[in-house]
């Protein structure tokens, strides 16, 4: 029997694996749709739309006039732990920076006093903060803190205190464990602003509980990401969580 | 009065105020998406029309709309034309990672959940996936395509690619009845590692359109890779899930 791979898939994939043998970096041009359909053997239509699903998959981007680019790599998000995402990223060297939007004291809504597990109405702190990554702001970050059982955390709180440190030293609470649920929505105009997109589009909307260790939440957050900057990566390893 | 100290008024059980400077049909969304939350409005229900929303909280019509198409696009409200604007209860919701476990893409169990094997045929392995695989470049792969749908919508397709010199069984097995991860235990087969990807994307008109994706909604693509312990690729999956049906969630630990 005689197995084919329909032209139309091999073309992308002959694409995607030339970017990926030559280590094609961010922002390099990719050479001219005449020397690829001549190096392949295949038609124009057919590279241009091997090209345009790479377009659509975020590999390549277009600048009209001068040619096909392969895109910037989105930081990986990576789900590994509490709290991991701001240590994983200064390792890869990268500049953050945190801006209070607006810090105030609440009473806690149904939602909230159902997450933090405290009764309605009790009062907590809302901090509404802005990370940059790189001079570029990637994500609008609600946090949502218990008053009674962090007191003058409002005090003690600046941007440049991480809050893990604060639990950690002063509430001697350790950030152990955590739920987050991931789903898609889109930018108003004000969050759109605040995280320099065009309004509607498309960011990640994530929210969860961090608890301590006897289990009891120490944060409700929900985090707008820009989507154009982040993946989110689960990395489980079987040989290594058994040791 | 103005529309934004009235509504402040009357939303009395201080449902999400997040008012740095946000117009009104954001906190109406914001306070239609507690409602759901909280329970008060339940899944599958409908919700006050846009005239009584108006009326309660003394806006513009315009603008009880531009909260509710939100949610629509969201997923979380569906549209009935000449019935309301219903509640979407139990989304999809797909398990990034369990405590201590592997990742479920996809639960059969899962009440309304159905996958169909759309395609499933053997193909050379070509330059990527020879690369991919570490295996030459004329080497059989299988190439199994899913569409999985929940409450007879489809919600994604996946893309499944697996060396035949791997699993020369997966000729004969169903695949949409067990997990890839199951099949590969079935025979002896030891997945070590996995890792995820899942980004937004655009995607290709061809793809939104099998999926019946709306326009101005996003499409999420998840890759998955599939390791043993000597860490050599042992199937590659990528799905294109349509974002306004599913959810995520993960567990993360210290």
């Amino acid at each position: 029997m005689d197995y084919r791979i329909p032209p139309g898939t091999e073309a992308v994939e002959k694409l995607e694996d030339f970017i990926a043998v030559n280590r094609l970096t961010a922002n390099t041009r990719i050479p001219s749709e005449r020397d690829l359909c001549e190096m392949w053997g295949i038609s124009r239509s057919t590279l241009r739309q091997a090209v345009d699903i790479l377009v659509g998959w975020g590999v390549l981007y277009r600048v009209r006039g001068s040619g096909v680019f392969v895109s910037v790599p989105k930081i990986s998000r990576n789900m590994v732990g509490v709290d991991s995402m701001i240590g994983e990223l200064r390792q890869q060297g990268r500049v953050l920076a945190k801006k209070i939007v607006s810090s105030r004291i609440i009473e806690a809504t149904k939602q909230i006093s159902k997450k933090l597990q405290i009764p309605l109405g009790q009062k907590v702190y809302e901090y509404i903060r802005i990370r940059s990554v790189d001079y570029t702001p990637a994500l609008l970050e609600t946090t949502y803190i218990d008053c009674q059982r962090y007191p003058d955390f409002d005090k003690r709180y600046t941007e440049n205190t991480p809050m893990g440190d604060l639990f950690k030293n002063i509430y001697h609470k350790k950030q152990s464990s955590g739920k987050e649920h991931i789903s898609v929505t889109y930018a108003s105009e004000n969050e759109a602003h605040l995280l320099e997109v065009t309004p509607d589009s498309p960011l990640f909307f994530t929210s969860g509980v961090v608890k301590d260790e006897q289990d009891i939440p120490i944060t409700y957050y929900k985090q707008l990401i820009r989507s154009d900057l982040f993946k989110f990566v689960s990395e489980i390893d079987k040989s290594r969580s058994e040791e | 009065m103005d529309e934004k100290n009235a509504l402040a008024e009357k939303n009395d059980t201080h449902d999400m105020k997040l008012d740095y400077r946000m117009p009104i049909y954001l906190q109406l969304r914001e306070i239609v998406r507690a409602k759901i939350e909280d329970g008060e409005y339940l899944p599958g229900t409908a919700i006050p029309s846009e005239n009584k929303l108006a009326e309660t909280f003394g806006i513009n019509r315009l603008t009880v709309r531009n909260a509710v198409d939100a949610l629509v696009n969201e997923g979380i409200l569906r549209r009935v034309q000449g019935k309301g604007v219903f509640v979407v209860g139990n989304k999809y919701e797909e398990v990034l990672e369990e405590h201590g476990g592997f990742i479920n893409n996809f639960s059969p169990g899962q009440k309304h959940v159905s996958i169909k094997e759309h395609t499933k045929q053997l193909r050379p392995a070509g330059n990527k996936y020879a690369n991919y695989f570490n295996i030459g470049l004329h080497d059989l792969i299988f190439y199994i395509r899913h569409f999985i749908t929940f409450d007879d919508e489809t919600v994604s397709s996946e893309e499944i690619y697996v060396p035949k010199e791997i699993l020369p069984e997966l000729e004969i097995i169903n695949s949409s009845v067990f997990t890839l991860k199951d099949i590969f235990s079935f025979y002896g087969i030891e997945l070590s590692s996995m890792s995820q990807t899942l980004e937004i994307i655009n995607g290709i008109p061809k793809t939104r359109k099998s999926l019946d994706v709306p326009d101005g909604v996003a499409l999420l693509m998840l890759s998955c890779y599939y390791r043993d312990k000597t860490g050599r690729l042992l199937a590659y999956s990528r799905s294109f899930i349509r974002s306004d049906k599913s959810t995520f969630s993960i567990q993360l630990h210290s």
